[in-house]
């Protein structure tokens, strides 16, 4: 059962359950913060616990002063075992450095207590795990083991099945998992679910699971997700502790210009930089979000450029740079010789970096809960004042920032979203569990499904997985080469097999995927490296960017790309696009509520009153104001002039149909505000549908407002038709077919392939190269195009319509059409798009759903070719 | 049947295959069988169907033109070095399928090393270039001298990619066909599945034939294919290269 927290303890009644001396060191903090009030208790009791709680408020502490305790108490009578009792897993190898650090230091204190009084040392080990532990440090620890083991959910995975280390390890009694709000939501946090079953099946028993979360919602599926479920699939019980929202935020919403549509770029950037300039100069540290890698460069090299502060006080950080700058910035930041730090994500989670004043986000943080993280990272320690300041660059980020700044305000967050049954990971554990014993199918099912994410696993299905990596649906089993494990159906047992399993296991280990680069040339002159993905979607004679200089594509050829470098001309394609984060359901619903709210004020005339909702509801500065209240109205006015009298809500879904004479198509525009990842499971399984009806190629456009169907102007597509041939009842099969005939599965394939052992990064002691096999992603998919039932096909199209598409809100969409509750509302056809279509038409993203007959394809693309050729000879 | 030259040379459509008159021979190139193996020594587990839909075209054409005669024109298997079981066992299929029906020649390519210890079990000549009457035969990865008019290599892998009204691009295997140095040259597509390659190598420095390499290739006709159901005839590549897409 899962239940919350109530009974609060003060530092005093401490003194009855930890160690004297533990005591006597922790009393010296005084009070108690709010986690260590509700949380220390149900760890004394043994129970299992997930604290929510805004950094700088204690958790760590919370989670280990009963384990320090514990530890002392054993070590002073002489019962102090070599092995490990306390596992603490965080999701990145610096905040475990720092962890490491602030165990270490109470622990020399409380020693230094113990030794005055005893004569003699106390003997508790800590030791870091981590993919940088040298061999030298990794055979120390199997001489002597650490008692308590921070490490990685990479790095756990690996010493549970290290048949040296996982004897240390078969009396664990805590488990501490930190920062998982950043875990639970992708394929890390389901490969740790399953290490967590992997080690209770070691340990024999249930250990005590202690999570710790920021902001994070809903609370009892994160608990559910930290503490599985038992055997007989009953749920295994946790203690919430919920201290959410106990520090104080200034939040404040920042238009830099009176006008965000007609502002030259040039004026646009120094309101800004003006702006930042004040802040920095105000505060005495002040972190600066920017979404991505290349846009943190920008920023810090624009600040510098403007001399605003001294560049030695200036720095950046993300995961691109080398781990040497990131530790001397983290370590400035530390010591405060730090005024300015800009970030993309990095410096998200929990790292200490000590003192920050003021978190300046520019763009929007896409999620509540990303944007209170991030502000939550100012103001370092309960009393203080988190402050943050929303800085919108275009108007859709201006309202989407405005928004999340009300719904946190009134305490609104983004619910999670766990990945479930993800059949490439679990193959993955498979074959560790293999390496360690001989398994009945029915044992390790059970102990599968233990794990939240593959609570409702189907046997079937589970039975395939094995089928895959025993090597029976590669046809011929003979070539023992594809079989990892043994399987014997009949028996229902299963085994290792082969002797280069153990290292495939070691060195292929994780769920990060790693891509295929392509290499960029001038001539015969290597400039740098690009993401497939990119390279797939440019044009002859796009001008990019790269390291910081732009380039003219020429052409490809396998896995080179060929550029010539070009001054004094703007990229036509953006960078990067991969990296945006997608905004959330929730968040957008509450946007076009907004919305909604807005121009119903505004269409009659009461400016004063949508001034003051935005204002002081959304925090929005004047300008913000004014850039908020003119964009509405100028769709509104639009609307009217096509005679249309209702606006965008979250019921009325208005579709335009655009066509732009120019190019020769015809863009049809859904405005639906339901992030990314529900928009384009709606785009594809449209696109997928209209491609049938008009029997052509449809490309698609999506971004979190919206998403449109583009297709050549003069077909004729029935949008009535189309918009009733989608219902909730077949949008799951619909959406099947459109991944398999996409682009975006080849890559999405690849990486479940790796993450499946199917494709090993390293191999043999190499490292194997995609490209270097002349084998695109395309290639590798193509074999396997037509194999439904081959569990790493299912994957790849479970992860894209579940993970990276969103199917069920847009299942829930449907539903919501299908009962009355939502509407489309076509629009008549036009030649000019609508305000609220800009952003979707300038920065949507872009993908295809291909039609499947290849001799129809040529045939037009002949006739095109030859339309061509001939209008030329005229 | 798509003509090229002389009412002797001909496209054997809808194959990525030629047809030679006056030697009644079917023509094909790169068939890389084996390359499964050769992958599976990398690190990478591909199906093993694919040689064995790869040697199922070949019957196909073989079938559907009923020659007496067979050139594989290099690379009949993939990898380079001594041969993988997958290799040894599609290629020793290949060719007691059809070593009894047909005169089989057998061009070396590059990766064709080891494969003779195959073919004389089945007494399959094995040579560098087969001439005959106006055509050499080569696979196209040297340049050996004395050239007949029209020289048929593979080697290249060669393929088009083009974008649709709306932008979409499909890549599609190609013949390609024109004149360099002198002489008439045909380039094959590669029968093998997965060798499909990389796009047509405008880019001088990206081809790997000697015999095409400092040749402006846009005077080259194009010819495209989906295997088993069409070819399909472009005009020469430089009336169209703004339709390319890289």
């Amino acid at each position: 059962m899962i239940k919350y927290a109530d009974e609060a303890i003060s530092m005093r009644d401490l003194m009855h359950y930890l160690d004297v001396d533990v005591y006597r060191w922790f009393s010296r903090f005084g009070e108690l913060t709010p986690p260590q009030k509700y949380g220390i208790l149900p760890i004394v009791r043994g129970e299992n616990v997930l604290i929510s709680a805004p950094t700088g408020s204690g958790k760590t502490l919370t989670a280990f002063i009963y384990i320090i305790s514990e530890l002392v108490k054993l070590d002073k009578i002489g019962m102090l075992e070599d092995h490990v009792y306390a596992v603490y897993i965080s999701p990145l190898r610096a905040l475990n450095n720092d962890i490491y650090k602030n165990l270490i230091s109470p622990l020399n204190e409380i020693n230094q207590m113990v030794k005055d009084k005893l004569g003699r040392d106390l003997g508790i080990r800590v030791a870091v795990r981590t993919g940088d532990t040298s061999q030298a440090e990794r055979s120390r620890m199997l001489r002597k083991p650490p008692h308590i083991l921070i490490t990685t959910p990479e790095s756990l995975a690996l010493v549970i099945t290290a048949p040296k280390f996982r004897r240390f390890l078969k009396d664990v009694k805590w488990v501490i998992v930190d920062e998982i709000h950043s875990l639970c939501e992708n394929k890390r946090g389901v490969h740790l679910a399953l290490s967590l079953e992997r080690l209770v099946d070691l340990v024999g028993g249930d250990f005590i699971r202690i999570g710790l979360s920021a902001t994070i919602n809903p609370l009892d599926v994160v608990a559910q997700y930290l503490v599985g479920f038992r055997d007989d699939g009953s749920p295994r019980d946790c203690v919430i502790v919920d201290t959410r929202f106990h520090k104080k935020m200034v939040l404040r919403l920042i238009a830099p210009v009176k006008d965000l549509i007609y502002v030259s770029s040039q004026e646009l950037s120094n309101s800004m930089y003006r702006f930042l300039s004040r802040v920095l100069k105000r505060y005495k540290t002040t972190l600066i979000f920017t979404n991505t890698r290349s846009g943190a460069e920008r920023v810090t090299y624009h600040l510098k450029r403007l001399n605003i502060v001294d560049a030695d006080e200036l720095g950046v950080h993300h995961s691109s740079l080398s781990r040497e700058i990131r530790f001397e910035i983290e370590n400035k930041l530390k010591q405060g010789l730090v005024k300015g730090i800009v970030t993309s994500t990095s410096l998200e989670l929990g790292i200490d970096i000590g003192h920050i004043d003021a978190v300046v986000q520019i763009g929007s943080p896409k999620s509540i809960n990303r944007g209170l993280q991030r502000v939550g990272r100012s103001g370092h320690s309960m009393d203080k004042v988190s402050r943050g300041y929303f800085i919108g660059l275009d108007v859709d980020d201006l309202i989407e920032d405005g928004v999340l700044i009300k719904e946190a305000l009134e305490g609104r967050l983004d619910r999670v979203y766990i990945p479930r049954n993800s059949l490439d990971v679990l193959a993955q554990h498979i074959v560790g569990m293999a390496l360690v014993r001989k398994w009945s199918v029915d044992e390790a099912y059970r102990l599968v499904r233990r794990a939240y994410p593959y609570r409702n696993l189907g046997k079937e299905v589970f039975i395939r997985v094995l089928r895959y990596l025993a090597g029976k649906y590669h046809d011929l089993e003979r070539y023992r080469v594809y079989g990892k494990i043994w399987f014997d159906e009949d028996e229902g047992v299963f085994g290792r097999r082969g002797r280069y399993l153990r290292p495939i296991y070691f060195q292929n280990i994780g769920t990060i995927p790693d891509e295929a680069h392509i290499v960029a040339y001038h001539g015969r002159r290597r400039i740098g490296y690009l993401e497939e993905t990119f390279v797939e979607n440019l044009d002859f004679g796009d001008i990019f960017v790269l390291g910081g200089k732009t380039y003219r594509f020429l052409g490809s050829s396998g896995n080179k790309v060929y550029v010539e470098p070009v001054s004094g001309l703007k990229p036509t394609v953006p960078s990067w696009i991969s990296e945006m984060l997608p905004l959330s359901f929730d968040l957008g619903e509450a946007v076009a509520e907004v919305r909604s709210y807005l121009w119903m004020i505004i269409s009659r005339g009461d400016y004063e009153e949508a001034y003051r909702f935005i204002m002081s509801r959304m925090k929005g500065n004047r300008y913000a104001a004014e850039n908020i209240i003119r964009y509405i109205k100028l769709q509104g006015e639009f609307l009217s002039k096509l005679g249309v009298d209702v606006f965008h809500s979250r019921r009325n879904l208005l579709i335009e149909n655009y066509v732009d004479y120019g190019d020769g198509l015809r863009y049809i525009i859904f405005h639906t505000v339901f992030g990314r990842r529900a928009n384009n499971a709606l785009a594809r399984a449209f696109a997928y549908l209209a491609r049938n009806m008009v029997n052509y190629s449809i490309r698609v456009l999506v971004d979190d407002h919206g998403f449109a169907l583009i297709l050549p102007s003069y077909l004729n597509l029935n949008l009535d038709d189309l918009l009733s041939s989608l219902r909730s009842s077949n949008i799951r099969g619909v959406l099947k077919e459109a991944i398999k005939n996409s682009q975006y599965i080849w890559r999405i394939f690849r990486h479940v392939a790796n993450r499946g052992l199917m494709i090993l990064n390293y191999y043999k002691g190499r490292k194997t190269s995609i490209s270097r096999q002349q084998l695109n992603s395309e290639a590798i998919y193509s074999a396997f195009r037509d194999r439904d039932d081959f569990p790493l096909i299912m994957e790849a199209i479970r992860e894209i319509m579940e993970d990276k598409m969103d199917v069920l809100n847009a299942e829930k969409v449907l539903k919501d059409i299908e009962v009355g509750f939502r509407r489309w509302v076509v629009l008549p056809e036009y030649d000019v798009p609508s305000p609220f279509s800009h952003g979707l038409l300038l920065r949507g993203m872009q993908d295809a759903v291909l039609m499947e007959d290849r001799v129809k394809i040529l045939q037009n693309l002949y006739k095109k070719i030859m339309l061509r050729v001939g209008m030329r000879s005229d | 049947m798509i003509e090229l030259y002389g009412g002797d040379l001909f496209i054997a459509d809808p194959w990525p295959a030629v047809y030679v008159k006056s030697m009644d021979a079917i023509v094909l190139a790169d068939l890389h069988l084996g390359i499964e193996g050769a992958l599976a020594n990398e690190g990478i587990f591909l199906p093993m169907s694919i040689s064995e839909s790869t040697l199922r075209l070949v019957y196909r054409v073989l079938d559907d033109y009923s020659p007496s005669m067979v050139i594989f024109d290099g690379d009949v298997k993939h990898g380079f070095g001594l041969l993988n079981t997958s290799e040894w066992v599609h290629v020793r299929n290949l060719f007691r399928e059809i070593s009894d029906r047909f005169d089989v020649v057998v061009v070396r390519g590059n990766h064709d090393n080891y494969l003779g210890v195959i073919l004389s079990r089945f007494n399959i000549p094995f040579v560098d270039r087969y001439d005959y009457g106006m055509y050499t035969f080569i696979h196209g990865h040297t340049k050996p001298p004395d050239l007949r008019d029209i020289v048929i290599i593979g080697h290249e892998h060669p393929s088009i990619t083009l974008r649709d009204d709306v932008g979409v691009k499909y890549k599609f295997k190609c013949f390609l066909w024109g004149e360099a140095h002198g002489h008439r040259v045909l380039i094959l597509p590669s029968v093998g599945e997965l060798a499909t390659g990389a796009t047509i190598n405008i880019y001088e420095e990206e081809r790997l034939s000697p015999l095409i390499k400092d040749i402006d290739i846009t005077g080259f006709k194009a010819y495209a294919v989906v295997p088993g159901e069409t070819v399909q005839e472009f005009p020469v590549l430089k009336d169209f290269i703004d339709f390319f897409s890289p």
